[in-house]
């Protein structure tokens, strides 16, 4: 559905010249729900407007459908008015001059295609019901609430008939409990309409919530591209890994047998882990690190003291010493906390392999 | 296989379709901003030119000899000394009513404040040349009432206050300029950081003590910028020079330009008055270039903070409040409403007199019935069409020139915004100037435009082009980008956003906009008074038209209908500015 091939764009900034986009290749597929995920400054957002057509890159391509609309090399842009997309904005961007009504017609009345009034009647109503805001027709825009307004945006974008939604950050306004209702409305509804998304936030929850696969971003590169549990697993940099929540990080050498020498003791990896030579860093998550009274494991295991145990909840986070090391561990929160000497153990097959250069 | 390879038949149906895209509406609209652009340039160009050509027999040549011819003359210098003296007057009157004004009404605990602000705004739209009639009735040597008044306490000549002095027109003209340094210095008392005078009073630094060492001293990279700024218009003005000292041969810059153009014998001298409008336009560029850097160095004081906070307001007494009203008042009347009041009463007498029982029983329409009415409606027609046309036209230039400035990404866009914002700068005779020579002796064989209504329409919206493209900027600033681009995104071309989502919202600033151009065009003579014939006469035109002839009572009933005419718009613009007025003032 979307075909981005070597797209670049710099931004003249204060400093010097900021590269927004460097080298962006990506390929989305048709009816995918696909997420742009990054910290602020990252490109994400640059990258959502230069599909949009917001924004011009400097060079590469965009293909959307069987459409070019964007290469350097063709000297070709078409502009966003004639790319037939629909969008939702960060602000809404919800006209206060119009009714809800007329926010969700002007685009079809005065948009590339306007069909009949009757039509455009119908076309509105209907996606008012989808987003179920079909009794507040008349009502002023300004008197919507936040929720609302997300609503009002996302019929109008959906009632241009689009093949393509681009949604950029429409939940950051909404408050937590909002957001999380919202946040399963969108996907139940875009499932339904077959609607391909592409869809920007720096929300690894969101993100990981909405996607069929993530693209996770920083400094105007795609780190990697991978369905959630994918990034969660398996990153292939500690950047991405350390994107998408904690983890304890472990500096060790490689020794010949293909075991690691760390500053813990010695850890054995999986067999399909492929094998590192020299300086390496391992990385673990809290929730994976196994915690007993007394040893439990025949190996990946040592002794180490618990500092602080807080209960949160559903879960308890222990800050354990082992061999003058602090790590991070959840463990859920069903049994008495641990007190003074633990075992904690390294599953060798969630080990988190990079060599030491790449932090 | 990748659609980069693919499909060549429709890529060049897209091609097509992308290009006849980009010559059309964006490029329409650019083009529509860079006519008055391009005209605004032309304008400013042309004084250099006909100042340094010199018809010889063997054709046009340069010469430097206008410029000899000004500064051989002693005239010129004086001229230059008058127009001095009388701008700084000017400044200095302006800045002493209209800074402590400023201060009264952000800095003070002042009742009903929102109606002084109003009073002191529509104080910039009373036309200059009627207070400036009305002093004369007041104040002239031999006619005005206060010297007549004089004349029966002493009968000798030193006990007579003549204002057709430099001086003199510097304190007329700075009366109707203070309203200006209110506005630009109560924008500086708003902004003032509370905590820095909290600051002083917890240790001990209060009242008047707190108010010349800290409150006065961080507002005064403000004030001096209004200054400059009011330093930059008084060099300039054309009204007042115009009605006191043209009859008593007591030029400045303005009248100076007018009388080489309109000489009493000879004919024109294009050359010597533009020799000295390139003079004052380098003048007013060093001035203009002084008013940013002062306001950027007011900026370190870090003054004007992105915080909103209320300023500090100094809790009046009752008898604070009696001075403040006093002080007020005094100016209201003395500076705004007597001038206008004497005129009224002159227009009802057949000669000069002291309000007396004698003169009340004179009183007559019978200047009124004098009017040469026929021509007197000629010129409300045109005065009417160009105010109409004229304010219209602007909005229209204005928001395509702000468009492009705020929301295009357009290559020299800040170029054209600063073009756009040149005639604030240069003064308004010049560009008249200019105009009046392309007309006649240029245009004259392609566009016979000289003595029409068109000609003052097209300078008058080079002039107002600024005012309109500062207040759009802004507004469009206002207004999220997000709402056109998510227009844009949903296939509505330029046009039709600009037409259904930016005008809409723009629709509050420019009523008012609209309004302020009106009434401004409406009282219009500087510009007039090289540009009018008797085939495109306007109102002002007609009344200062009497005056120049010596039928002063008559002029005086002219002015008197004039402003009944301007008072609906001046309550209508009260009715849409009041619901717009800055935060806390409104009443």
């Amino acid at each position: 559905m979307i075909e981005i091939r070597k797209l670049c764009k710099t931004f003249a900034g204060r400093s010097g010249t900021v590269r927004a986009l460097s080298d962006i290749d990506l390929h989305i597929e048709q009816g995918e729900f696909f997420v742009l995920l990054g910290p602020s400054g990252s490109g994400k957002t640059t990258l959502l407007r230069s599909v949009a057509g917001l924004e011009r890159p400097d060079s590469g391509e965009i293909a959307i459908g069987s459409r070019i609309v964007f290469s350097s090399e063709r000297r070709l842009v078409t502009p966003a008015e004639e790319r037939g997309i629909g969008m939702v904005f960060q602000s809404y961007a919800i006209w206060p001059h119009l009714t809800v009504f007329d926010n969700v017609a002007l685009p079809l009345t005065q948009g590339r295609r306007r069909p009949g009034r009757e039509r455009v009647r119908e076309q509105v109503a209907e996606a008012l019901r989808l987003v179920g805001m079909e009794e507040y027709a008349d009502r002023p825009a300004p008197l919507l609430s936040g929720g609302q307004q997300q609503r009002v945006a996302l019929a109008r974008a959906l009632a241009v008939g689009p093949e393509l939604l681009l949604m950029d950050e429409p939940l950051s306004n909404l408050d937590a409990r909002l957001r999380e209702e919202v946040r399963v409305k969108i996907k139940a509804l875009v499932r339904e309409l077959g609607v391909t998304v592409l869809y920007v936030t720096h929300d690894q929850v969101e993100a990981m919530t909405l996607a069929d696969r993530i693209a996770v971003m920083a400094d105007g590169h795609i780190l990697q591209v991978g369905a959630s549990d994918d990034l969660y697993r398996r990153p292939t940099s500690p950047r991405v890994a350390e994107f998408f929540g904690a983890i304890n990080w472990i500096t060790g050498q490689a020794l010949a047998d293909g075991r690691i020498e760390t500053e813990i003791g010695v850890l054995e990896l999986n067999s399909h882990q492929p094998p590192v030579g020299g300086r390496i860093t391992l990385g673990i998550r809290p929730e994976d690190l196994k915690l007993s009274p007394s040893p439990a494991y025949s190996m990946n295991e040592v002794a180490g003291k618990v500092c602080s145990a807080v209960f949160t909840g559903g879960e308890l986070l222990y800050e354990i010493e082992v061999n003058g090391r602090l790590l991070l561990a959840r463990t859920l929160s069903d049994s008495e906390a641990l007190r003074g000497s633990v075992f904690v153990h390294f599953p060798a097959g969630r080990l988190a392999l990079f060599p030491e250069a790449a932090i | 296989m990748s659609v980069f390879t693919s499909q060549t038949r429709d890529l060049n149906f897209e091609m097509w379709r992308a290009k006849s895209y980009r010559v059309s509406q964006r490029s329409i609209l650019i083009i529509i901003a860079l006519i008055p652009a391009a005209a605004i340039v032309g304008l400013l160009i042309i004084p250099i030119w006909v100042s340094v050509r010199a018809e010889t027999d063997a054709g046009v040549a340069f010469s430097v000899g206008a410029y000899r011819a000004l500064l051989s003359d002693p005239f010129s210098y004086r001229t230059l000394f008058n127009t001095a003296i009388f701008s700084a007057v000017a400044t200095l009157t302006a800045l002493s009513f209209g800074v402590p004004s400023a201060w009264i009404v952000e800095r003070t605990t002042l009742p009903r404040k929102g109606l002084v602000f109003t009073l002191m705004t529509s104080g910039l739209l009373i036309p200059g040349f009627l207070s400036a009639m009305g002093w004369v009735f007041l104040l002239h040597p031999r006619i005005g009432l206060v010297n007549a008044a004089l004349g029966l306490v002493v009968a000798a000549d030193w006990a007579r206050i003549n204002i057709a002095t430099p001086a003199g027109m510097g304190l007329v003209q700075g009366l109707g300029l203070a309203p200006l340094a209110f506005i630009m210095t109560a924008a500086t008392f708003r902004s003032a950081n509370p905590e820095l005078e909290e600051a002083a009073a917890v240790h001990g630094i209060g009242g008047a003590r707190s108010l010349f060492h800290v409150t006065l001293p961080l507002a005064l990279p403000g004030i001096l910028a209004a200054a400059i700024y009011v330093l930059t218009i008084g060099l300039a003005a054309f009204e007042v020079p115009a009605v006191i000292g043209l009859s008593n041969r007591v030029f400045t810059f303005s009248t100076y330009l007018y009388s080489q153009v309109h000489p009493q014998e000879g004919a024109p001298r294009y050359d010597l008055a533009a020799a000295f409008g390139v003079f004052v336009m380098i003048l007013s560029a060093i001035l203009s270039w002084l008013y940013f850097r002062v306001l950027r160095e007011g900026h370190r004081f870090a003054v004007v903070t992105g915080r909103s906070y209320r300023p500090r307001q100094v809790e009046l007494t009752r008898g604070g409040v009696r001075m403040a009203w006093g002080f007020l008042g005094f100016y209201l009347v003395i500076g705004q409403l007597l001038p206008l009041l004497t005129l009224v009463w002159s227009s009802l007498l057949r000669y000069f007199q002291l309000p007396s029982a004698a003169a009340f029983a004179n009183l007559s329409l019978v200047n009124y019935r004098g009017l040469p009415w026929p021509y007197l409606i000629d010129g409300l027609k045109n005065t009417a069409f160009l105010m109409a046309s004229v304010s219209t036209v602007v909005l229209a230039l204005s928001l395509a020139i702000s468009w492009i400035v705020v929301r295009s990404k357009a290559r020299g866009r800040f170029l054209l915004d600063a073009i756009a914002f040149l005639p604030h700068a240069v003064p308004g005779i010049i560009f008249a100037l200019s105009a009046a020579y392309v007309a006649l002796f240029i245009l004259r064989d392609y566009v016979p435009i000289y003595g029409t209504v068109f000609l003052l329409l097209s300078v008058y919206v080079l002039e107002r082009t600024s005012f309109g493209t500062r207040m759009l900027n802004n507004a469009i600033a206002q207004i999220h980008p997000e709402l056109e681009e998510a227009g844009q995104v949903m296939g509505i071309s330029l046009f039709r956003r600009i037409g259904t989502i930016l005008a809409p919202l723009l629709i509050p600033a420019c009523i008012n906009g609209w309004l302020w151009i009106a009434l401004l065009t409406y009282r219009e003579l500087t510009i007039a008074s090289l540009l009018v014939t008797p085939d495109n006469v306007t109102l002002p035109m007609v009344i200062w038209g009497l005056w120049q002839s010596g039928s002063f009572t008559r002029a005086a009933a002219a002015a008197a209908m004039g402003l009944a005419f301007m008072l609906p718009f001046v309550f209508l613009y009260w009715y849409f500015s009041r619901r717009f007025a800055p935060e806390g003032l409104k009443t």
